[in-house]
């Protein structure tokens, strides 16, 4: 009886993890195995070139190559700098956000919830667009509003990049981690808030010193989340190479990757590159998961 | 609800209306060859991003019935040549496909094209230009058959021109002075136009200098971006974007530069004979008051660059190679394609072979008031230098130039400094492609 009930266990199991599973090798594994291979061979002419290309086994020189290459390592600096620019504020911003919804204060809970997350909802690279818009000069009625006041801001230069790439992704974000962290709010004993107001402490006190420890795992988690999102960087930075190229090609790992592969015909590089920005993306989850882990236990 | 399904099937029945048109017209031609056995026509697919594709297929498609061609719009730039290399590599690449000279070694260096000497090497050298046989004709093999060429020219608003006083400029010191005189004239106003978003431009002007970025020795590339021609050529370009007496903009089939041109806050800009037709769809309203005259050279002495200017090529893996080959021949060497392509009126180009210039009669000058700009554009044609070519990695060189160009206004970087910069890049790369190099 155990053993039948069981099986058909399992076989539930199967059933529901099948489809994931499926999608998962076929979408996630084998073109990561596909490029782990492409990365170990490059593509050679010979003479002139015009007579195509040969492939040869060159093992783990297209690994060298990346690395070797300044424009590489550079990219992994912005997006360094991204981070240190990007997470204080975003998740400062969300916290602050969540805070001020969760206190008795906060009107309209459900629709400043919606209002924020709703940027959330807009596909990356629409809202790309339309940001890029707006940065563009000639084009933006908010460069012209600017300009009227007296300021001059150029967006899309190399040094003002940074910001609005910055200011592009926390539109996108910021509601999004405001949910969690509010959900986290929500969740926390209501006594104990009640016992912290009996013995005197203002909203502000309670908000700092018993809501934000409380909620701690859940601003580490989103944290390390948003960096290893980071590492992704692509979307917005390669739209606004599109309109300006005053950032360069190969602004992000991922924009340096594409790069090789399609503008230099150079998938060895290209996938060598992939594979290192993957093994980065790797290190970062395995310390999520074992975060997390921890946090179960506590 | 009824207004709506009403209207669905009046666009239903002028749809099979026209349709049938089609299937008449196709009806009453015989000139094409047979098609290959097993009846029905051929169908083939055309893969473009020039202005007036669809028109000239369509007029290809009334006259041949044994061939019909099926015409697929793609967004131009780098990422239009990405789009073709995947579907070689795919095997889903189109029958015919549009490849611009800059980018056509490339291409073939890359493996992507059909070797076109057995069918069209001997229309390429009947019918073209030395200068632009070099352009498609590489290794000794043909690869693309030629369609238009683009040199520059100088657009003027002539009514801006005249009301200040100016002279179109012959030479590049007038260019300077008039820049001076524009911007005086009008504060806002610029007369010309620095592409951050285009390296071709700069490489067009190079072109014009004298200079020659790509070349062979034997079985060995020959590279030199940053010779003595190209770094006048640089010098003079930092120097007018660092005083501010030309505007900047990314391209310009950009919007920002369309909208500044309505304003009137671009008044004239060097640009091939193919910006026509853009600027006539622009700015309608400024009908009659633009006129063309001959790009400023360096001694006063007639000469020009050439940016831009497309071939046709049959990508590897086409089914059909030589129905596509009769659709390149209708598309570039025939007298009823090339005035199909310029009938459209948002293809301004000048065709490639000499032979067919009076096709652009076709083409409405009301919007220069009548000049009859092909002339303009035909002597400047004439007087391009020989010997350019490009280079199987064109594609790193414009990235490396490109990615520097906005950054000259603020002093950050010198144009010429770029060029050196480009040319280490190209040389490397084209070492580590496994070619030969020479220096």
């Amino acid at each position: 009886m155990a053993t039948r009930s069981a099986r058909r266990q399992g076989r539930t199991a199967a059933l529901l993890i099948g489809p994931f599973l499926l999608l998962f090798l076929a979408f996630s594994i084998a073109p990561l195995v596909y490029t782990a291979w492409l990365s170990l061979f490059s593509e050679r002419s010979s003479g002139l070139g015009f007579g195509g290309t040969e492939t040869f086994f060159t093992g783990l020189e297209n690994y060298v190559r990346a690395l070797s290459d300044e424009a590489f390592r550079n990219s992994f600096l912005i997006i360094a700098l991204y981070v240190l620019l990007y997470i204080p504020l975003m998740i400062g911003g969300a916290l602050l956000l969540a805070l001020l919804l969760d206190s008795a204060m906060a009107r309209a809970k459900r629709f400043f919830q919606l209002a924020l997350f709703l940027p959330h909802a807009v596909p990356g690279l629409i809202a790309a667009v339309i940001w890029v818009y707006l940065y563009t000069p000639g084009l933006s009625p908010v460069i012209d509003a600017l300009e009227s006041a007296g300021v001059r801001w150029n967006f899309l230069s190399a040094d003002h990049a940074l910001f609005s790439v910055v200011n592009i992704s926390t539109w996108e974000w910021i509601g999004y981690n405001m949910v969690i962290f509010y959900a986290a709010l929500q969740a926390i004993p209501r006594e104990i808030l009640e016992a912290g107001r009996v013995d005197g402490a203002s909203g502000a006190r309670i908000a700092l010193r018993i809501k934000v420890p409380m909620v701690r795992p859940a601003i580490a988690l989103n944290v390390l989340f948003t960096v290893i999102g980071a590492l992704q960087l692509f979307t917005e930075p390669r739209v606004i190479y599109r309109v300006s190229t005053e950032i360069g090609s190969a602004w992000t790992p991922n924009m340096y990757a594409l790069r090789a592969a399609f503008e230099n015909h150079d998938y060895g590089l290209a996938s060598s590159a992939s594979i290192l920005i993957a093994l980065l993306g790797a290190v970062l989850s395995y310390i999520v998961t074992r975060f997390s882990g921890r946090r179960g236990q506590i | 609800m009824k207004r709506r399904s009403l209207r669905m099937s009046a666009l239903l029945a002028s749809a099979v209306v026209s349709l049938s048109a089609v299937a008449a017209c196709g009806g009453t031609d015989s000139s094409t060859p047979q098609a290959e056995s097993g009846g029905g026509p051929v169908t083939i697919t055309f893969r473009s991003f020039v202005k007036g594709s669809d028109v000239v297929t369509a007029a290809f498609n009334k006259t041949h019935k044994d061939i019909q061609v099926k015409f697929e719009n793609v967004p131009s730039g780098a990422d239009y040549y990405t789009k073709l290399a995947s579907s070689v590599k795919a095997g889903n690449a189109p029958d015919v496909a549009v490849v611009e000279y800059n980018q056509l070694p490339e291409a073939v260096s890359q493996g992507e094209l059909e070797d076109l000497t057995a069918s069209a090497g001997s229309l390429v050298s009947e019918k073209f230009r030395p200068p632009v046989q070099a352009l498609v004709n590489l290794g000794g093999k043909t690869w693309g058959v030629p369609r238009d060429v683009a040199p520059l020219v100088f657009f003027y608003r002539k009514d801006f021109y005249d009301k200040h006083k100016i002279e179109p400029p012959k030479t590049w010191d007038d260019f300077t002075k008039a820049m001076e005189a524009v911007k005086k004239a009008d504060p806002e106003a610029r007369g010309g136009v620095f592409q951050t978003g285009d390296p071709d431009a700069l490489a067009a002007f190079a072109w014009q200098a004298g200079a020659k970025w790509y070349g062979t020795q034997g079985d060995a590339w020959k590279v030199d971006i940053d010779d003595a021609a190209s770094k006048k050529v640089a010098d003079y370009w930092n120097d007018l974007v660092v005083k501010d007496l030309v505007a900047q903009f990314n391209t310009v089939s950009d919007d920002a530069f369309f909208q500044a041109l309505q304003k009137g806050q671009v008044v004239s800009y060097v640009c091939p004979n193919w910006c026509a037709g853009a600027l006539q769809s622009t700015v309608p309203d400024q009908s009659g008051k633009w006129a063309v005259a001959p790009v400023p050279s360096w001694d006063g002495q007639p000469a020009s660059g050439m940016l831009g200017g497309s071939s046709f090529t049959i990508p590897k893996g086409s089914k059909h190679p030589e129905a596509a080959m009769e659709f390149i021949k209708f598309i570039t060497s025939d007298m009823e394609g090339m005035k199909a392509w310029l009938s459209s009126g948002t293809s301004s180009m000048l065709p490639a072979a000499p032979d067919l210039a009076p096709a652009t009669s076709v083409f409405k000058l009301d919007f220069f008031g009548g000049q009859d700009i092909f002339s303009v554009a035909s002597k400047a044609y004439e007087s391009i230098p020989a010997g350019w070519a490009w280079g199987p990695t064109a594609g790193v060189t414009e990235t490396a130039i490109n990615d520097q160009l906005g950054k000259l206004a603020t002093g950050e970087v010198r144009l010429a400094d770029v060029l050196t910069s480009a040319e280490q890049a190209t040389v490397a790369d084209l070492k580590t492609r496994g070619l030969n190099v020479v220096q």
